[in-house]
C-alpha cells in the first residue's frame, strides 16, 4: 500500500521523544480539549458569503 | 437539517453550510496554509459533500461536522499528492492577511488591532508545531473528531494519535511561556 505523508512543514527544535519531565502519564483528554478551546476559539476564519453562494449556484 | 435535506427540503443545505462554514474554511485554511486553495478546497469540499449526501452516503450519526471535515482532509492529502506529482511551487506563497472575521467588523479600532494580534500569535504558534501534531489538533478542534477517528485519518494507531496531541499541547504550552504570549482580550 502506498502512504502518502502529509507531513509538509517541520520546524527544527522539537523533538518528540525528548519529553519534558513534566509530562503526564496520561493525556487528559478533557484538560486538553479545553485548553485548545481557550487557545483556538479566536482563531477562526470566515470564508464569507460569497464562496456560499458559489457552492449553491454550482449545485 | 440533514435529514431535511436528504428528504428534499434543499434550503436546508444553505443552513448547514452557513452553520459550519466557518469551522470547515478555517480547518483547510490552517492546514494548506494558501488563502486561493483554501477557498477552492472549501468549494470542493461542500460540493462533494452535497453529491454524498444526495448519493446516501451519509449515515446520520450525529456528527456532520467531522465527516465534512474528513471529506476535507481527504481532498486535501489528495491535493498534496498531485501537487508533489507535480512538483510544484510552496505552499505558503501566496499566504496573505486573513484577518477577516466578521465578528471582528463590529469591534473598535483597539480592540480589533488586539484581535488580530491574538489572531497572529496563535497562528504562529499552531505553525510552528511539527505537521503531525498540528494535524490531530486541528482535526480535534476544528472538526470534533474522536482519537479513534483521527487514528483512521491519518492511518496510525490510536496511541499514536494520543501521543501526537498529548505532544502538542506540551509544545504549545512551552511555546506560550517562551514568547510570553498573552492571548486574551483584555
Amino acid at each position: 500500500m502506498v502512504k502518502v505523508s502529509t507531513l509538509f512543514h517541520r520546524v527544527d527544535g522539537f523533538d518528540e521523544l525528548n519529553a519534558s519531565s513534566t509530562t503526564p502519564d496520561m493525556l487528559d483528554q478533557d484538560l486538553g480539549d479545553q485548553f485548545l478551546e481557550d487557545m483556538l476559539t479566536p482563531l477562526i476564519y470566515d470564508p464569507g458569503e460569497k464562496l456560499v453562494k458559489a457552492i449553491l449556484e454550482k449545485i | 437539517m440533514v435529514q431535511a435535506y436528504i428528504k428534499g427540503d434543499h434550503s436546508a443545505i444553505e443552513v448547514l453550510i452557513n452553520r459550519h462554514r466557518s469551522k470547515v474554511y478555517t480547518y483547510i485554511l490552517l492546514t494548506i496554509k494558501n488563502q486561493q486553495l483554501a477557498e477552492d478546497l472549501f468549494q470542493e469540499t461542500f460540493i462533494k459533500v452535497i453529491q454524498s449526501l444526495r448519493g446516501g452516503k451519509y449515515k446520520d450519526n450525529g456528527k456532520f461536522l467531522s465527516w465534512v471535515i474528513r471529506i476535507a482532509h481527504n481532498l486535501i492529502i489528495d491535493h498534496f499528492r498531485k501537487e508533489k506529482q507535480m512538483n510544484s511551487i510552496s505552499n505558503d506563497d501566496s499566504e496573505v492577511d486573513l484577518f477577516n472575521s466578521k465578528k471582528l467588523s463590529d469591534s473598535n479600532i483597539e480592540e480589533l488591532i488586539i484581535n488580530s494580534q491574538i489572531k497572529s500569535e496563535i497562528r504562529i504558534l499552531i505553525n510552528e508545531l511539527p505537521d503531525d501534531q498540528r494535524e490531530v489538533v486541528l482535526l480535534r478542534h476544528y472538526g470534533g473528531l474522536s482519537f479513534k477517528e483521527i487514528a483512521d485519518q491519518t492511518d496510525v494507531s490510536i496511541n499514536t494519535a494520543l501521543g501526537r496531541m498529548r505532544y502538542a499541547l506540551i509544545n504549545l504550552r512551552k511555546l506560550i511561556q517562551e514568547k510570553k504570549l498573552s492571548l486574551t482580550v483584555y
